[in-house]
């Protein structure tokens, strides 16, 4: 089982390592392989809209940048967790121009899920999503965009499951640890 | 009849050649006819050239009414677009308000169902709270990819339902008011049935890829051997 995080936080404290540190812990525990990523050290352009991943050169994306390096990484792992602040609900800057370059990930042509329309897949096996997302405003309806924004997001990368998990930028260690365990343990289930 | 100065802002990378853009340009005529002001800018531009940004936040101080047009990108909007966002709220955060725009948000897709834009636009709401903007609701518009770029005066039959809830929508901000139903339920028509759209749009692409000289869509370029 391999895990991979993609790291989104634009500015880290102390605290933030409780949680990277929670995470290996967790991944030991189970013998499992983990990697982590921290976005802000890569370089990654945002997205241009141009299709050169669909039709110029199917699956990988024209831009040459980290983002080739990390989406290969993205579609060879069992777990992706996307680590980041909850910024208007959803992912900060940094995950969602990594997450923005990886749609080579999937076809272009279209297929029906669930009577709605998605983008076929391009590859047999997909990563299940593990969303962590710190959240510095008390409000329950701010976590629950984020829980919906990971749904949305496991629908169109065909993720066969996915979990989230939102943990108050002010949680202790142990409290850290109970989240991912619980979040992890939704997935475990499954795998 | 105030006369209003609006704001208009394209989230699209694409520049001007894009759903996002030509939208905001239609909205831009309509409010002008109506006797109100308008400035246009794509976002994309703003990341790379400081300058830009500085005439944005201006321009806000100023505006009464403020229009994010964006592409879904993976159910939400662009990265560049978050990150503009983000500085809009940190500015506002860090000086006495002065002014408390109106905001709208138009979101288009490629997919034909105007539900999947529905997320984008809670952000764009939550945004607009941060933001001590006063939210006057979105448009969700599926099929977007069917207008591609072209002005919508000239996108006949595939522009016939965004044109009249683009000029329902200049005559809401006309009169300060909140989007209106009418034209949601208008850009929720289908450009045309999914059926026709989900061919449309791969035959579209095997032709744009038979340009580039590509054979094979399917590449797995990082399949771990």
């Amino acid at each position: 089982m391999h895990i991979l995080i993609l790291d989104g936080r634009i500015e880290k404290s102390s605290k933030d390592d409780m949680i990277l540190d929670s995470l290996q812990e967790i991944a030991k525990g189970r013998h499992w392989s983990i990697e982590a990523i921290s976005l802000n050290t890569r370089s990654i352009a945002p997205c241009k809209g141009c299709f050169g991943c669909w039709l110029k050169t199917p699956g990988t994306c024209i831009i040459n940048d980290d983002a080739r390096e990390i989406t290969k990484k993205m579609i060879n792992s069992d777990i992706l967790i996307y680590l980041t602040p909850i910024v208007f609900g959803g992912y900060s800057h940094l995950l969602k121009s990594q997450i923005d370059r990886s749609i080579g990930l999937v076809h272009p042509f279209f297929k029906r899920i669930n009577g709605e329309i998605h983008h076929r897949t391009r590859y047999r096996k997909y990563p299940s999503i593990f969303g962590i997302g710190i959240s510095q405003l008390d409000e329950s309806m701010i976590g629950d965009l984020f829980k919906k924004h990971i749904q949305r997001n496991a629908i169109n990368f065909h993720s066969p499951h996915h979990a989230t998990e939102i943990i108050p930028i002010d949680q202790d260690k142990s409290a850290i640890m109970e989240s991912l365990s619980h979040g992890l343990a939704n997935l475990e289930v499954h795998l | 009849m105030n006369q209003i100065e609006c704001l208009l802002l394209s989230g699209s990378p694409r520049g001007k050649k894009s759903t996002s853009y030509v939208t905001l340009e239609y909205l831009q005529r309509q409010l002008e006819e109506r006797g109100h002001l308008s400035e246009l800018f794509v976002l994309s531009n703003a990341s790379k050239d400081e300058a830009i940004l500085k005439r944005i936040r201006a321009s806000i101080i100023s505006a009464n009414h403020v229009v994010l047009a964006a592409p879904l990108y993976v159910d939400s909007l662009p990265s560049h677009v978050i990150e503009f966002l983000e500085k809009i709220v940190s500015g506002r955060n860090s000086m006495s308000l002065q002014n408390t725009p109106k905001f709208t948000a138009i979101i288009n897709s490629g997919f034909p169902e105007a539900s999947q834009n529905i997320l984008a636009l809670e952000i764009c709401k939550q945004f607009s709270r941060e933001a001590q903007f006063e939210w006057m609701g979105g448009l969700p518009f599926g099929g977007g990819a069917a207008i591609d770029g072209t002005p919508l005066e000239l996108s006949g039959f595939r522009g016939r339902h965004v044109r009249p809830a683009i000029e329902l929508l200049a005559d809401a901000i006309s009169n300060n008011e909140v989007v209106p139903e009418s034209a949601i339920e208008l850009m929720n028509k289908p450009v045309i049935p999914k059926r026709l759209y989900i061919m449309a749009s791969q035959s579209r692409w095997k032709r744009i890829a038979k340009r580039n000289n590509v054979d094979d869509l399917s590449l797995q370029p990082y399949m771990n051997e």
